[in-house]
């Protein structure tokens, strides 16, 4: 279990080694060549404006493949929609003569009712001739 | 320090267009931490001279209070302006680490103290965390900002 020394231990080295890593870090950024807030505000500004050019350039060239695209897509949709008219020309065409038929058909199915005749001709069984 | 990412360096220009500097939040966030460093270091004090010695180990409170108060310091005195902006880094990244070690101290301290009590030594872990992240942070802040003007 936790015993002091090595408590001791982890204190004083969790102090140590975060401050040695922190010397070390300092000293090694401070060996590079330092660049002053201007510099680096500038640069990052720049770095922004390109940032922001190829961002617009790249959308420009999605907006014409978009473009392309819509034109294709209108095309296509022109030809669909003469196609639908085509088709719906053509089944109105077969409606009307399949109106047409069933009309005929109705007229040949329900014929119309037989004359009713006026007979005065005697039956067979009614001579009263002889 | 190795090459930035492009994620990296796109994410760094867009947070911190203008060159990076300390948020008001940071430096409230850093002066509490510097009066709770004092507050140890008196805390270990008044251990020290206390003629009944009710608070033992009253050097890992000098020690602790010391850390964090350097830190702190070191920290506020980057979050300014010193000399050049990648020296201002560097003080706030020593400060950062300084005081990362104070918390890490304050955690073990902390658990050797009571480990059932986890307010304390989670507060030490937590504020270890937060630091190393402020530290590596400014340590990818340094290496894009290198690297950019480099290319400029």
């Amino acid at each position: 279990m936790l015993t002091e020394p090595l408590i001791i231990a982890l204190i004083v080295g969790a102090t140590g080694i975060s401050s040695s890593v922190g010397l070390w870090q300092y000293i090694g950024s401070r060996g590079k060549k330092p660049i002053d807030t201007a510099t680096a505000m500038a640069a990052v500004a720049a770095q922004t404006q390109g940032m922001t050019l190829a961002l617009v350039e790249q959308l420009q060239e999605e907006m014409a493949a978009m473009r392309t695209d819509h034109a294709a897509t209108r095309t296509t949709l022109a030809r669909l929609q003469h196609a639908l008219r085509s088709h719906q020309e053509q089944w109105e065409s077969w409606y009307r003569r399949l109106m047409l038929e069933w009309a005929s058909v109705r007229l040949l199915a329900t014929p119309p009712a037989p004359p009713t005749f006026q007979d005065d001709t005697p039956s067979w069984g009614d001579d009263t001739t002889t | 320090m190795s090459e930035p990412t492009p994620a990296q360096i796109h994410a760094t220009v867009l947070e911190d267009g203008q060159g990076s500097r300390a948020t008001p939040f940071t430096l409230v966030w850093y002066t509490s931490w510097l009066v709770m460093g004092v507050v140890q270091i008196a805390g270990g004090l008044i251990a020290e001279w206390s003629p009944s010695k009710a608070l033992d180990n009253h050097w890992v409170a000098l020690l602790i209070g010391t850390m964090v108060t350097v830190g702190t310091a070191l920290m506020l005195w980057g979050a300014r302006r010193v000399q050049t902006i990648t020296t201002s880094w560097a003080v706030e990244r020593l400060g950062a680490f300084v005081t990362a070690g104070g918390w890490a101290a304050y955690a073990i301290a902390g658990v050797w103290a009571s480990f059932a009590t986890p307010a304390a030594w989670l507060f030490g872990v937590a504020s270890t965390a937060a630091l190393l992240a402020r530290a590596q942070t400014l340590t990818t802040r340094e290496a894009v900002t290198r690297h950019i003007v480099g290319a400029a």
